[in-house]
């Protein structure tokens, strides 16, 4: 059965805040970003590995720990909270 | 404070971390889920018939797929990929022990004979042979 605009609405809503949500807990602006952080850690290491700091190193790993999305076992509660935001 | 190889193992683990969950969403780049959260979005705006159900169902299954490692993960890779690609840093060389090495100290004038035993990290050695100036040492 075809999903209907509501649900559409409520599954793009849901994503959106899994996104945004899954940004704000690594302190990142883009999910781009994170790839970024790591290649330029790879980037300055392999030129010269004084230059990679313990703090940057830690600091990337925070980001990508804290990088977390849905998984199946919470799916239908990030659409509930979606739901109910939209209807605000 | 990090050596150099702790450094290293700590990007590979979170290189590793990264290509996995992206292979896992079966994307390139983290960029995409993104990029088609947005445009899904917009389209919806537009009309809700022009967001794809079929593109809404394929970006939910990559945020489900995309996984990324806990700290406790990071590290269980960090340290399979010492184990797997670096010596364990508690790795060292066994002593060698062994009699009769030239040590350099004597000049050889080629009236020797070479007998000695020798074992190490590398394997044991223990044979004797004369040297008799007939060859040339190529190393082998």
């Amino acid at each position: 059965m075809a999903m209907t605009a509501v649900e559409k609405n409520v599954a793009i809503a849901s994503m959106e805040r899994s996104v945004e949500q899954a940004k704000e807990n690594a302190g990142i602006a883009t999910l781009a970003a994170m790839e970024t952080e790591i290649t330029e850690l790879r980037t300055a290491y392999d030129a010269d590995p004084a230059t990679v700091t313990d703090a940057q190193i830690a600091t990337a790993g925070q980001h990508l720990t804290a990088l977390v999305f849905p998984s199946v076992d919470d799916v239908s509660a990030v659409f509930d909270e979606a739901e109910e935001a939209l209807a605000e | 404070m990090l050596s150099p190889i702790e450094k290293n193992l700590a990007i590979a683990a979170m290189e590793s971390a990264l290509e996995t969950a992206l292979s896992n969403a079966g994307i390139a780049s983290m960029a995409t889920i993104e990029r088609l959260v947005t445009q899904l979005r917009r389209q919806f705006d537009t009309s809700p018939d022009a967001a794809s159900e079929y593109l809404i169902k394929r970006a939910w299954e990559m945020l489900l797929n995309v996984t990324l490692p806990s700290h406790k993960s990071l590290a269980r890779i960090g340290r399979y990929l010492r184990d797997t690609t670096f010596l364990p840093e508690t790795w060292t060389p066994s002593p060698v022990s062994g009699s009769g090495m030239f040590d350099g100290s004597t000049l050889f004038d080629g009236s020797a004979t070479f007998d000695g035993s020798a074992s190490g990290a590398n394997g044991t050695f223990n044979g004797s042979a004369t040297f008799d100036g007939s060859k040339r040492f190529d190393g082998q």
